[in-house]
C-alpha cells in the first residue's frame, strides 16, 4: 500500500489485536467524558498500530532514476603513456554534463577505478565527477587483472543507483578470469561496455626466450639458445653474461617483423655450481620503446661433489699480531683432494637458511663474530640445525671467545663454548665504558643497545664498568666489577639510566683511567661512545692511559659531526685505540663486539704445544695415533658435554680442546681451536699429512651431497614459480610420504620457505611467489631411508612480466565480457555512441528507506498522551482566565473585568446565612454545628421532659443516635424505634426553621410508629 | 600574648628590616613558569637556548626539537619557527639586538643566524612590511628562502669562521660576541655588520684561556663575562679582551661552580651563573664575592634540573630555561638599595668595593 513494504511482515497479523483492544478499553474508560473517552482510545488504537508496524520492519522503496558509470581504466605497462592519456580523453569526454540530448545528466553519478596487477579507486562514485586531470592512485603495474578491476568497480557503487561500468583497456589479461567476473556482475545487475584501447604503433624488439638445458656436466659445451621477436625492422647488439660475466656478444638485425631466427650460443661450464645465464640486448636507437622487456634469464647446473663455503676476511687490521689467516693453504689442500671450495668475504656473508643450503659445508676461518648480522648468525645456525649443513669453526687470533662468539647461536651449534669458566686463575679483562648519548632523540635506546652488546661480549670473569654523566656531574653508573654475577644488574642499571650532557671528556676519562688502574685484569680497555662533541684539554690524560697498558677506543655516532677530527679522534690514536664513526647505527652492537674482543684476547694462549690424541673418532679415522707436528697456540674454550675430542692440548693441569665435534640437529659441527695459518701452525703446512687431514674432516661434516632419488625440477611463470619433484628410489620404487620442505631466493636475496605437497604417487608440488624477474635458487631437503638429511638443489629464471611482452590487443575477451553482461564493444571514438555510455536501459535501482525509527518515535511520543488524556483534568476555564490574565498584561484592553460581584445562586446563599444570623439569638460561637447541638438538646430536654409524662420507659440512647442520625445520612430514611413516643411539644420559640423542620419530622416519624404499633396490637388481638 | 610579640618576634623582625641587603633579595624570587614536556606550541624538548627582548616583551626559547619558539614576558606562545637545518644538532645560544633582530648560534652548523624583526607583526614572524637586509657581512641563507633569514660564518679557524659556536651575546652598539668550544675555545667579536673585529682565547685553564665557553654576558658598564663550563670558572675581560678577572672552582659551595654553563649581568652590577651540574643559580657581587643561592636540584618551581641558559630582561627579571624539566622560569632578584655595584655580601657581612676597583681575586 502506497509503497510500504515490510521486512518481517507476519508481526502485522498482531493489528488484529485493535478490535480487542477497542472493545476492552471502551469498558474501562466509561468514566470519563466523551471527548475524553474517543480521543484516549483513538491514541491507544494508534500506538499500537505505530509499534505494530515497527515490529514489522515497515519500509519504503524509492526507485531511483540516475545512472551510476564507473569507468574501468586499464593502468598496467602494457598500455605505454600516451594510450594511456587517450583513455583518459575519452572519459573526459563522455562524461560531461547534458541537459538534453545522448549524455550525462545533473544527477547522474561518475567514478574512475584504476587497475592493473591491483585495482584502486580513483575517485568515488559522485554526482560532481569530474576526470582528473592526473591519475594519483597507485597500483601493481606488472600485471593485468581484468576480474580484480571488475570487482572493485562493482563494490563501489552507491546502493540503489543504476549500475554500468565501462571497461578501457586493451584486453591483455596476465591475471584473472575477467568473464567469470562478468558472469557474476550480470547476475548483480551490472551492465559493462567495453572499449578497446589502441596501441599506438612504436617500435618494439625484444628478448622472446632464453632456453638452456637445466643440467649439464663439467667441461661439456651446453647449447644456450635466444629467441628475439621485433615488430618492425630493427637491429642491435646482444651479449650473453654467465653468472654475471660477460662471455659473448653478437649483433643481430631484422627486417621485419616477426620472430629472428635464433641464436646459438655454446658455453662451456668449467665446475660444478649453479650458473645463471642472462642475455640483454641493446637496440640501435629508433629500434625499442620499451626497455623492461630487452633482457632474458635461463638456468643451468652442474652437479658435482659437496659444495664447501669459506667465510673469511680478506684484509687484516694493521698489526702483526692480528694477520688474518692465509686461506690460500688451506684451500690449496682441499683443492689437491678434489674439493671444490667458494669464498666469501664479510660482505657477501649468505642472510638466509635459503642461500646456506645451496652449501653442504660451511667454514668459518678465523673471522669475528661482528662479520655477522644477528640473521647471519640465526641463518648458520639454523642451516646446521635443520638442513643438515656441516659447520666447522677454525681458531685464530678472531676465532671462538677472542672472536667475540660467546653467547651467539653460532657457539650454540659448536661442539665447544667460548666461556672459561674452568678455569680458575684465568686472565681477565676489564673494560671501562663512557657514555655520552643525550644529543640523540631516543638517547637512552642506543646508549643501552650499546653497552648491552658490550657487556654481553664479555665473559664472566671480565670486569665492567660505566662512566656517565648522571644528574650530579660525572659518576660511575656501576664501578668495575666482575660481569659474572652483576650481568642483569648491569643491564638493569643501564635500562634506567639517564645520561646527560658531557661538557668535557677530562673529568670522565680520569674517572675510567683512575677505576682501571686499580684492577689486576690483564687486558684493560675504555671505550668512549659519544654524539655530541665535548671538549678535551688533558693530553696528560692520554699520557697517563698508554703508561697504565690501557687502550681508549671512540665511537662517534651522527648528529656529532663527521667531519671534525676532534677530540675523540685525537683519543683513539694517542692511545693505540681505534675511532669508529659507523654511518647506521645499526651497526653500533657489532662495532662493540669487536671492540670487546680486546679485552677477550686474554684467551688466546700463544705458545707452542703438541696436541695429544685422545679418542680416535670418525672424522680422523686413520690418523689416530700418529705424531702430529707441533702447533704454535691456540683459543682457549670449554668443551661440551656431548662433545667428542679427538685432540686436546694437555698444560699442567688443564685440559683444552684442539680438534673437537658432535652432531647438533641434522648436521655436524666441528671446532678446530687452532688453526692452519701459517703465523701459529708452520710446520703444519708441510706436514705430509695436512691436505689429507682436512680433506677428511671436512667431507665428513658436509651433508651428502645430492641425491639421486629426487628428480627435481623447478620453473617460473606469470609470476608465479612451481616446484616438482618425482621421488624414486634405486629400484624404481616410487617414494610416498616423504616430508619435503623446499627453500626458494628470489634473484633479490629474499628468501622464501614452503612445504612440498604429495599431488599423485612418487609426485610432489610446491608453488612460490616469483614476481621479480632473474634467476631463483631452488633447494628441497628430506630425510632420507638412513635417517640423514639430503639436499637437492636447483635454480629456474623469471623472465619480464608479460606486461612487457609486447602482445596485441584482445578485443574477443572483451566482447566476451560485453556480452555476457548486456553491453557491447564501444567504438574508440568518443563522439560515436555516446548515448551508450548514460542510456537509461538499464535493471533499476532502489532506494530502501526504513521507517521503524519513526513509527517507534510515534509511539514514544503518543504513550504520555494517552496517559495524561485519561488522567489530567484541565479546567479549561481557568486556562482561558490564566491567558486572558496574561493577555491583558500586554493589552489592556483584553484584561478581565474586576470581580463582578457574586453569581445568582452565591447570592442566593449568601441571603440565606445573612437570615440565618439575623433569626438565630447570636451564639455562643459562630459554629454551626455547636448551635444546633445546643438547640437540640434544648428540644430534647422539653422532649423528654413531655415523654416522661407519659412514657417513663423511652430508652433514651435511642433518642439520643436518633437525634444525632438526622445530622449524617442524609439518604437514610429517619427511623426511630421508640416505641411509645407521643407527639412532640410544639417546638420552643426562637428555634430556628432547619431544627423546626427537624423536629416536625420526628413528629411525623413518631405518629406514624405510633399507628403502625397500633394495628400490630389490634392484629394480634 | 603581647609580651611574647614584644619581646621577641619584634626585635627579630626589626633585625631582619635592619641588615639591609640581606640574603632573601640576592637569592631571587620564583615569580613564574611553563611549559611542559612536548613538541607542541607552548612546550618544549630540552629547552636550551634563551633571550629576551625586553623592549618589545618578547621571550625566545631554543630547544632540541629544533624549534624556536617566542613568547610574551608571561610565557603566552606566540609563534613557533624551526631552524633551517637540525639533523646534525640544534642552537644552544640566542641573544636579540636592540632592533629586536634575533641572533641564533647554529652549533653544528658553524655560523650565526640572524631573523630580522618583522615590525608589523606582533605574533608570527614575516608580515606584510619586511625589513630589509641587515647590511654589512650578512647575506640571505642560500636555498632556505626565507626572506628574514640571514647569515654569516663558515666552519673554520680562521677570524670570522666558526668551529661550534655555542654562545652569542650583543652589546648595547650592537656589536656582538660569539663564543666556540670543540677545538677553537675563544670569543670572537664582530660589529653589527657582521664584520669581525677582534678575537681572544685559546684551550686551556689559564687566565684568558677558556675550556667551553659556553655562555656570554655584557655588563651596563661594557666589560664581557663568559661562563667557562668545563674550568668551571667565569671569567671578565674588557670590551678588548683584555683579561681581568676570573672566580669560582669546582664544588658545590657558595663561590663554588659545577659546569656553570651561563652567566647573566644583573642592573645593579651583580651577576647570575646558571650551574648546570648543581642545578641552581648562584648570585656574585661585580667583584666576584658569592651573594647567594637560588634555586637546587628538583622539579618544583623555583628548583631546577640541569639550567642552561640565562636571559635578563631588565629590573632584576631574568629567565632561565630549566633544561630536563622541560621548562623555562622567571626569577625576579631585587637590587640591593644601596647604590649600584655595591652591595653587601651574605657570606661576610662587609662592604664590598664598586665595581671600577677590580681585583684579581685569587683561589675565592
Amino acid at each position: 500500500m502506497f509503497g510500504l513494504r515490510f521486512g518481517s511482515p507476519w508481526w502485522l497479523l498482531a493489528l488484529a489485536l485493535l478490535p480487542v483492544l477497542f472493545w476492552q478499553a471502551r469498558r474501562s474508560l466509561t468514566g470519563l467524558g466523551a471527548f475524553r473517552r474517543w480521543t484516549s482510545l483513538a491514541l491507544r488504537m494508534l500506538l499500537v498500530a505505530a509499534t505494530v508496524l515497527a515490529l514489522a520492519e515497515a519500509y519504503w522503496r524509492q526507485e531511483s532514476r540516475e545512472v551510476t558509470v564507473v569507468y574501468l581504466v586499464d593502468g598496467s605497462d602494457s598500455l605505454p603513456r600516451r594510450d594511456q592519456e587517450k583513455l583518459l580523453d575519452y572519459v573526459r569526454a563522455t562524461s560531461v554534463k547534458r541537459e538534453s540530448g545522448p549524455g550525462r545528466r545533473a544527477d547522474d553519478c561518475g567514478g574512475l577505478v584504476l587497475f592493473g596487477g591491483s585495482a584502486s579507486v580513483e575517485r568515488s562514485p559522485a554526482e560532481n565527477f569530474r576526470t582528473p586531470d592526473a591519475l594519483a592512485s597507485i597500483i601493481d603495474t606488472g600485471h593485468t587483472d581484468i576480474a580484480e578491476g571488475l570487482r572493485l568497480a562493482a563494490a563501489s557503487f552507491p546502493a540503489g543507483s543504476r549500475k554500468r561500468i565501462v571497461l578501457l583497456t586493451d584486453g591483455v589479461e596476465t591475471r584473472g578470469l575477467a568473464v567469470e567476473e562478468a558472469r557474476r556482475l550480470a547476475e548483480l545487475g551490472v551492465q559493462v561496455q567495453c572499449v578497446a584501447a589502441k596501441r599506438g604503433r612504436s617500435p618494439e624488439v625484444l628478448v622472446e626466450r632464453l632456453a638452456v638445458r637445466p643440467e649439464a656436466r663439467v667441461g661439456e659445451p651446453v647449447e644456450v639458445r635466444a629467441v628475439l621477436r621485433a615488430n618492425g625492422p630493427a637491429s642491435g647488439i646482444m651479449r650473453l653474461y654467465l653468472d654475471g660475466k660477460p662471455i659473448e656478444a653478437r649483433r643481430f638485425a631484422a627486417r621485419e617483423a616477426g620472430k629472428l631466427p635464433a641464436e646459438t650460443f655454446l658455453v662451456r661450464l668449467p665446475k660444478p655450481d649453479f650458473y645463471p645465464l642472462e642475455l640483454r640486448i641493446e637496440p640501435d636507437a629508433g629500434s625499442d620503446t620499451l626497455s623492461q622487456n630487452n633482457v632474458g634469464y635461463a638456468f643451468t647446473h652442474v652437479p658435482g661433489e659437496a659444495k664447501v663455503l669459506v667465510l673469511y676476511s680478506p684484509e687484516g687490521e694493521g698489526k702483526k699480531s692480528d694477520t688474518m689467516v692465509d686461506v690460500a693453504a688451506l684451500s690449496k689442500a682441499l683443492a689437491s683432494e678434489k674439493i671444490a671450495l667458494k669464498f666469501a668475504t664479510p660482505g657477501a656473508i649468505p642472510q638466509s637458511v635459503a642461500e646456506l643450503a645451496q652449501y653442504d659445508c660451511v667454514i668459518i676461518a678465523n673471522l669475528g663474530a661482528y662479520a655477522f648480522s644477528p640473521a647471519a648468525m640465526k641463518a648458520v645456525q639454523g642451516a646446521v640445525r635443520e638442513m643438515g649443513v656441516g659447520l666447522i669453526m677454525i681458531g685464530g687470533v678472531e676465532g671462538f671467545g677472542a672472536g667475540g662468539y660467546l653467547n651467539t647461536p653460532i657457539e650454540e651449534a659448536l661442539p665447544v663454548t667460548c666461556d672459561v669458566r674452568q678455569r680458575k686463575v684465568m686472565p681477565n679483562g676489564a673494560l671501562a665504558l663512557i657514555m655520552h648519548t643525550c644529543e640523540m632523540p631516543d638517547p637512552n635506546f642506543w646508549g643501552r643497545k650499546i653497552s648491552d652488546a658490550a657487556i654481553d661480549a664479555l665473559s664472566d670473569l671480565d670486569e665492567a664498568g660505566l662512566v656517565y654523566y648522571g644528574g650530579n656531574g660525572c659518576a660511575w653508573l656501576f664501578p668495575l666489577q666482575k660481569v659474572g654475577p652483576n650481568r642483569a644488574n648491569m643491564h638493569a642499571l643501564i635500562k634506567n639510566a639517564q645520561p646527560g650532557d658531557m661538557p668535557d671528556f677530562d673529568a670522565s676519562l680520569q674517572m675510567a683511567i683512575q677505576g682501571l688502574q686499580k684492577t689486576q685484569a690483564a687486558m684493560k680497555h675504555i671505550i668512549i661512545i659519544s654524539d655530541g662533541d665535548p671538549s678535551f684539554s688533558n693530553v696528560g690524560l692520554l699520557g697517563q692511559a698508554t703508561a697504565a697498558k690501557i687502550t681508549v677506543s671512540t665511537v662517534a655516532i651522527a648528529p656529532h659531526d663527521p667531519t671534525c677530527t676532534g677530540a675523540l679522534q685525537r683519543i683513539a690514536n694517542a692511545t693505540g685505540g681505534r675511532y669508529y664513526y659507523p654511518k647506521n647505527p645499526n651497526l653500533l652492537p657489532q662495532i662493540f663486539v669487536k671492540e670487546a674482543m680486546t679485552v677477550r684476547r686474554s684467551v688466546i694462549f700463544t705458545e707452542p704445544f703438541t696436541p695429544q690424541w685422545g679418542v680416535t673418532t670418525p672424522p680422523v679415522k686413520g690418523f689416530g695415533g700418529v705424531a702430529l707436528p707441533e702447533l704454535g697456540g691456540y683459543v682457549v674454550t670449554t668443551p661440551k658435554p656431548r662433545a667428542e675430542l679427538p685432540l686436546t692440548v694437555k698444560l699442567k693441569d688443564v685440559e683444552d680442546p684442539v680438534l673437537a665435534h658432535w652432531q647438533y640437529g641434522e648436521g655436524k659441527a666441528v671446532a678446530f681451536t687452532s688453526t692452519a695459518a701459517p703465523d701459529w701452525a708452520p710446520k703444519w703446512i708441510s706436514w705430509p699429512g695436512y691436505a689429507r687431514f682436512w680433506a677428511q674432516i671436512v667431507r665428513w661434516t658436509s651433508r651428502a651431497a645430492g641425491s639421486s632419488d629426487l628428480q627435481v625440477t623447478a620453473e617460473v611463470k606469470g609470476g608465479e614459480g612451481r616446484i616438482v619433484v618425482e621421488a624414486m628410489d634405486e629400484e624404481g620404487r616410487l617414494l610416498n610420504q616423504l616430508e619435503l620442505t623446499g627453500h626458494s631466493v628470489d634473484p633479490l636475496g629474499r628468501p622464501e620457505d614452503f612445504a612440498l605437497v604429495q599431488t599423485a604417487p612418487g609426485r610432489y608440488e610446491a608453488r612460490f611467489a616469483a614476481g621479480a624477474p632473474g634467476s631463483y635458487a631452488v633447494a628441497v631437503a628430506y630425510k632420507d631411508a638412513k635417517g640423514q638429511m639430503r639436499s637437492v638443489s636447483t635454480g629456474a629464471a623469471g623472465n619480464y612480466s608479460p606486461e612487457f611482452s609486447a602482445a596485441e590487443p584482445n578485443p574477443m575477451l572483451l566482447a566476451d565480457i560485453a556480452r555476457v553482461t548486456g553491453g557491447r564493444v564501444l567504438p574508440a571514438d568518443p563522439e560515436q555512441d555516446r548515448e551508450a555510455i548514460w542510456a537509461r536501459d538499464l535493471p533499476p535501482g532502489y532506494r530502501v528507506h526504513p521507517g521503524w525509527k519513526w513509527l517507534l518515535w510515534l509511539a514514544l511520543v503518543l504513550f504520555p498522551l494517552d496517559v495524561a488524556i485519561r488522567r489530567v483534568m484541565i479546567d479549561w476555564r481557568e486556562v482561558a482566565q490564566a491567558f486572558r490574565t496574561v493577555a491583558g498584561l500586554v493589552i489592556p484592553k483584553l484584561r478581565p473585568a474586576a470581580a463582578s460581584g457574586p453569581t445568582p445562586a452565591m447570592q442566593a446563599l449568601m441571603s440565606e446565612k445573612q437570615r440565618i444570623k439575623q433569626s438565630a439569638p447570636a451564639p455562643a460561637t459562630d459554629d454551626v454545628r455547636s448551635r444546633f447541638v445546643e438547640q437540640l438538646a434544648r428540644a430534647r430536654a422539653i422532649e423528654e421532659a413531655a415523654a416522661d409524662r407519659a412514657a417513663p420507659s423511652l430508652p433514651r440512647k435511642e433518642d439520643i443516635r436518633a437525634a444525632a442520625g438526622t445530622s449524617g445520612h442524609a439518604s437514610r430514611p429517619l427511623e426511630i424505634k421508640s416505641a411509645t413516643r407521643k407527639a412532640a411539644p410544639p417546638p420552643a420559640q426562637g428555634i430556628s426553621g432547619y431544627t423546626a423542620a427537624l423536629l416536625e419530622a420526628k413528629k411525623r416519624a413518631l405518629k406514624e410508629r405510633q399507628q403502625s404499633q397500633e394495628g400490630k396490637e389490634e392484629k394480634k388481638d | 600574648m603581647k609580651r611574647v610579640v614584644a619581646v621577641w618576634i619584634l626585635p627579630l623582625l626589626a633585625a631582619a628590616a635592619l641588615s639591609g641587603c640581606d640574603s632573601a633579595p640576592s637569592t631571587g624570587t620564583f615569580e613564574k613558569t611553563w611549559g611542559q614536556p612536548g613538541a607542541e606550541l607552548g612546550n618544549f624538548v630540552k629547552p636550551r637556548g634563551l633571550a629576551v627582548d625586553a623592549k618589545r616583551g618578547f621571550v625566545y626559547v631554543a630547544d632540541m626539537s629544533g624549534r624556536i619558539q617566542k613568547f610574551d614576558l608571561d610565557g603566552q606562545a606566540l609563534a613557533s619557527r624551526r631552524l633551517p637545518a637540525t639533523e646534525l644538532g640544534t642552537s644552544e645560544g640566542l641573544a636579540v639586538t636592540s632592533g629586536g633582530d634575533l641572533l641564533v648560534a647554529d652549533t653544528h652548523y658553524h655560523r650565526v643566524l640572524r631573523y630580522r624583526f618583522q615590525p608589523g607583526a606582533s605574533g608570527a614572524a614575516g608580515a606584510a612590511e619586511t625589513a630589509g637586509a641587515p647590511g654589512g657581512v650578512w647575506q640571505p641563507l642560500p636555498g632556505e628562502g626565507s626572506p628574514d633569514l640571514y647569515v654569516i660564518g663558515e666552519r673554520g679557524d680562521g677570524p670570522g669562521q666558526f668551529r661550534f659556536p655555542i654562545a652569542v651575546a650583543v652589546d648595547k652598539d650592537d656589536n656582538f660576541y660569539v663564543s666556540e668550544y670543540g677545538g677553537n675555545d675563544r670569543v670572537q667579536k664582530f660589529d653589527a655588520g657582521g664584520r669581525f673585529l677582534r678575537s681572544w682565547g685559546t684551550l686551556g685553564s689559564g687566565p684568558g684561556q677558556f675550556l667551553r665557553p659556553s655562555g656570554i654576558a655584557v655588563e651596563t658598564g661594557g666589560s664581557v663575562l663568559v661562563a667557562d663550563a668545563a674550568n668551571h670558572r667565569v671569567q671578565r675581560f674588557t670590551p678588548e679582551g683584555k683579561f681581568l678577572a676570573e672566580w669560582g672552582r669546582l664544588g658545590t659551595g657558595a663561590g663554588e661552580l659545577h659546569y656553570p654553563y651561563d652567566v647573566a649581568a644583573l642592573p645593579d652590577g651583580s651577576f647570575l651563573v646558571a650551574e648546570s651540574y648543581n642545578h641552581r643559580l648562584q648570585r656574585f657581587a661585580a667583584d666576584g664575592t658569592p651573594l647567594g643561592i637560588f634555586g637546587g636540584p628538583g622539579a618544583e618551581p623555583g628548583r631546577f634540573s640541569r639550567p642552561w641558559c640565562l636571559a635578563s630582561a631588565g629590573g632584576g627579571v631574568v629567565y632561565v630555561t630549566d633544561t630536563m624539566n622541560h621548562r623555562v622560569q622567571r626569577v625576579r632578584f631585587e637590587s640591593c638599595q644601596l647604590p649600584v655595584a655595591s652591595c653587601q655580601s651574605a657570606t661576610t657581612g662587609n662592604q664590598v668595593p664598586a665595581v671600577g676597583n677590580w681585583q684579581l681575586a685569587t683561589g675565592n
